[in-house]
């Protein structure tokens, strides 16, 4: 199951995923926990595979604005982003703005970097939304993280907040299956 | 009293800076700095790995330019090796070249510049940005995504992945082209040239609502660079290096890039951590002959990226392109470069135009999906240099090995800090012109921030650094009091 999400990436106009779900894991695996994020969004889509749910994983080293086109191709019923994140103690799920489908489509006025570092999930969400109408829902995990050095593997509490996965996605199916 | 200036950092561009202006008594700006404050050292980490690991290592420098370092780091590799590469591994790393191009450009003009050329200079800076443009000018933006994502595809088609590929090696490339990636590459270029032409239109659109800019952004006498094919035509992956001056005459008609060293220098200043290349026989020296270049080696300011490449050649050698070019060309009087860095937006489109025909060229290539596409060999030589132009201007690699193949010392020469004389002068000329008795508003700080960006610098390529913060100005006086402060973010 690992290597073959672990290979799964982004097949615009072959493939159509009505009614899946599409999970965006963001980060770099050579940069300590950051990795946690392509960890977590692994872990998560083979919870949510296991229950039955249409599944598709792209791991990401950022979110580039083509992004937004190839989502909004793929027509998934729900997008749920994964990111590790300093700030965050445990691993939880947040709705994005205006993410209920087929509501009417926000525009994040905060100021955004389109370079590739800059574009954060709520704004890519955002401009799927106002340039391609993307009808699905929009969710953002961030799973815990302190090291950001150079090397793999996890820190001790990027490890312990990525055994989260099973009860995000329980909470998930909970909230929208 | 003299006051300070301070914006930082700059936004929109790749990495972290920060710009002081320095005023004297009355208020005008004396003097004007482009600080980068990130340092990230690649070249010294890397001593004492293979320079088999260098194309993987060095791409890692930066999420938008990968394929730059791929392609520089492959090179000396090569030389490294003693190989000449199959002919359809050379054409595969110039078409994943030229699709870099059309990427990096798309997202420069469209997403980058695109929020100051549409909403205008003094516009509400909360909306200046990507969002405020998707939120004015959807089509517009949706097209710049679509020509991004043309260069990104090609890309991801022959690396496996569109950032960071590890797909270009030393001898060559891993895995040939596909009949099937061909013909999707074939049928995605109409769409990209289109988009190229509306993009061109646009431009030239906006160019009478900009004739300050035009006039006064980074307009100044300099040197440029850029690599050129032996008959003289724009060229961005091989070629000989040309310089030329302000007044049209070729100084250097065509040097072997591996001999850089022989005409380039390297300055540095305590303020920042982007060094400051210049071309060596127009600086002067210090005059007791010590050799030591002193700041006079400001005299050997130079240019690099698409305003240089198209101001050195002697044509495109593509259609459109060559039209274009020859457009270009009446902005200046006859027979000298274009000097006024507000045409680097103009040059980057002549560039995506000519990377989309040499595409389509390539695709008509019956070699272009043949197999051989690799050379193999051990350590040949002790010293590899390698030379591509990125989108942003002439990148150098020098790996010196032992005969095990691991470095002993690594040297990078950056586009964008090749141009970094060239952005301190862009700075100063545009902050004299707004700035006068010691009023700074929000346009004109936004207008300082678009002479950078002009240059499209990437910092996290230059000094190896990313990121990006709110703007804070703030100006002191001679005695360290803050008396204006700017904010936004």
């Amino acid at each position: 199951m690992r290597a073959a999400l672990w290979s799964s990436r982004l097949r615009v106009a072959e493939t159509i995923l009505a009614d899946s779900i599409l999970v965006i894991g963001i980060g770099n695996t050579l940069r300590r926990d950051d990795g946690a994020g392509w960890i977590f969004a692994e872990m998560l889509a083979s919870e949510l595979q296991k229950a039955g749910q249409r599944v598709h994983l792209a791991s990401q080293h950022q979110l580039t604005l083509e992004l937004a086109e190839e989502a909004a191709e793929l027509r998934p019923s729900h997008i749920i982003f994964v990111d590790a994140s300093v700030t965050t103690h445990d691993a939880a799920l947040t709705p994005l703005l205006g993410a209920a489908p087929g509501s009417a489509a926000p525009v994040n006025a905060a100021p955004v970097n389109a370079a590739s570092h800059g574009l954060t999930p709520a704004a890519l969400f955002a401009l799927m939304r106002r340039l391609y109408a993307v009808a699905a829902a929009g969710w953002l995990v961030q799973t815990p993280a302190e090291d950001f050095g150079h090397g793999e593997g996890l820190s001790e509490a990027a490890r312990h907040g990525v055994q989260a996965a099973p009860r995000i996605a329980s909470a998930f199916l909970r909230l929208n299956c | 009293m003299t006051k300070t200036i301070l914006i930082d950092p700059v936004t929109r561009i790749e990495g972290h800076a920060k710009i002081t202006l320095h005023l004297d008594d009355d208020g005008q700006v004396e003097e004007a700095r482009f600080h980068v404050t990130e340092f990230r050292g690649f070249e010294k980490f890397c001593e004492g790995r293979s320079f088999w690991e260098m194309p993987g290592i060095t791409a890692r420098i930066c999420g938008i330019c990968p394929v730059s370092h791929l392609m520089a780091s492959s090179k000396a590799g090569d030389a490294i090796l003693g190989v000449n590469i199959p002919p359809t591994a050379a054409k595969l790393r110039r078409l994943m070249n030229w699709a870099q191009l059309v990427q990096s450009h798309a997202l420069s003009f469209f997403h980058l510049s695109g929020p100051d050329l549409l909403l205008g200079m003094d516009s509400d800076p909360a909306q200046r940005n990507v969002m405020g443009l998707i939120e004015k000018y959807p089509d517009v933006a949706r097209n710049g995504i679509r020509l991004r994502r043309f260069g990104q595809k090609v890309i991801e088609m022959l690396g496996g992945r569109s950032v960071h590929p590890a797909w270009t090696v030393a001898g060559g490339v891993r895995d040939p082209l596909s009949d099937e990636n061909r013909s999707k590459i074939r049928r995605m270029l109409p769409e990209a040239l289109d988009i190229t032409g509306l993009a061109l239109d646009l431009l030239k659109d906006a160019f009478d609502s900009f004739s300050d800019e035009e006039a006064m952004y980074g307009n100044f006498p300099s040197l440029y660079m850029g690599l050129v094919t032996p008959e003289g035509g724009l060229e961005h992956y091989d070629g000989l290096l040309r310089v030329m001056d302000s007044d049209g005459n070729v100084l250097e008609p065509g040097l072997a890039p591996a001999r850089y060293r022989e005409i380039l220098g390297e300055a540095t200043e305590p303020w920042s951590y982007l060094k400051f290349p210049y071309y060596k026989p127009a600086a002067v020296r210090d005059a007791n002959g010590s050799g030591r270049t002193l700041d006079h080696y400001q005299a050997g300011m130079y240019r690099v990226g698409p305003l240089a490449r198209v101001n050195v050649c002697d044509f495109a050698g593509t259609p459109r392109a060559d039209a274009e070019l020859r457009e270009f060309r009446r902005l200046a009087p006859r027979g000298r470069p274009v000097a006024n860095s507000f045409h680097y937006h103009y040059a980057r489109l002549i560039e995506i135009l000519y990377a989309l025909e040499r595409i389509v060229e390539t695709m008509d290539d019956p070699a272009i999906t043949d197999k051989r596409i690799r050379a193999h060999a051990e350590v040949n030589n002790m010293v590899g240099v390698g030379v591509s132009e990125a989108p942003r201007g002439a990148l150098f690699h020098e790996y010196h090995v032992n005969g095990d193949g691991i470095l002993q010392k690594v040297n990078m020469i950056i586009a964008t800090g090749q141009n970094n004389l060239a952005m301190n002068r862009t700075v100063k000329q545009i902050a004299q012109y707004h700035i006068n008795g010691g009023k700074v508003t929000e346009g004109v700080l936004n207008r300082i921030e678009h002479g950078i960006r002009l240059y499209d610098p990437c910092l996290s390529c230059s000094t190896h650094a990313v990121g990006q913060m709110p703007m804070v100005v703030e100006v002191y006086d001679a005695g360290g009091a803050l008396v204006q402060q700017v904010a936004r973010g």
